[in-house]
């Protein structure tokens, strides 16, 4: 059952900050591709979304660098890797979500970098805009 | 007379309780259109809390969650909604709240 050996699909979200310099990011990211190697994790994606702001300070930092794993690994492993990202001052936040079976790869840009994906889209988003403008008005 | 006011005072509560019933929980208030959950009608958009795109249109411009009572969201994807909101806070996605 839960003994932590069993491999599922996770995708973990980690934020380091902002004022590394470029080489420092990578050495980071490199630390976290090996940290999950070395635990026997198997990565399928591994998508650097960059420097980003973020939506509010953290340790006075306004800008955060977000890289995306997606991973096949044991409970085990997730929990190590959380350990030493934890332990890490170059993290500012991750989050780590089990993933479905059937849910499709992660696209590697963030949603808002994304190009429009259709105009069948952009009707969608106009709903949901007067949608919530009728909710407020409520 | 006091027997006589009590009961009427009973009937008006009574009434009053009825009133508010009638027009129920569930009544329509106003002229709007009836709300339906917008991920069960488009089945292809996903809740992803790295969709801050999705997101970003159920939370207020104070940053909070918009109850499904006005998105007219249905309780399932409600729910799914809010943990997806809440793990796009962790990472800064999303502001916890914000000042406009």
């Amino acid at each position: 059952m839960a003994q932590g050996n069993e491999s599922r699909r996770y995708e973990s979200m980690v934020v380091f900050r902002g004022d590394l310099q470029e080489a420092g990011t990578k050495e980071q990211v490199e630390r976290v591709r090996k940290l999950l190697e070395g635990q026997g994790a198997e990565i399928s994606g591994m998508h650097e979304w960059g420097l980003r702001e973020l939506a509010y300070e953290i340790e006075k930092e306004r800008r955060g660098f977000y890289v995306l794993v997606e991973y096949v690994a044991t409970a085990a492993a997730v929990a190590e890797l959380e350990r030493n990202l934890k332990l890490s001052d170059a993290v500012l936040r991750f989050v780590s979500v089990r993933q479905d079976k059937n849910t499709p790869p992660a696209s590697g840009l963030p949603r808002d970098e994304e190009p429009e994906a259709s105009e069948m889209d952009e009707d969608d988003d106009e709903g949901l805009g007067a949608d919530a403008e009728a909710g407020e008005a409520e | 007379m006091p027997g006589r006011s009590g009961g009427r005072s009973g009937g008006a509560g009574r009434g009053r309780g009825r009133g508010r019933d009638d027009r129920g929980p569930r009544g329509r208030r106003g002229a709007g259109r009836r709300k339906v959950c917008r991920f069960c009608a488009e089945k292809n958009i996903r809740i992803d809390y790295k969709d801050t795109r999705v997101l970003g249109g159920f939370i207020s411009d104070r940053g909070k969650i918009i109850p499904s009572r006005i998105t007219g969201n249905c309780a399932r994807h409600q729910r799914r909604l809010t943990t997806a909101i809440k793990r796009a806070r962790t990472v800064a996605l999303l502001p916890y709240a914000s000042v406009s």
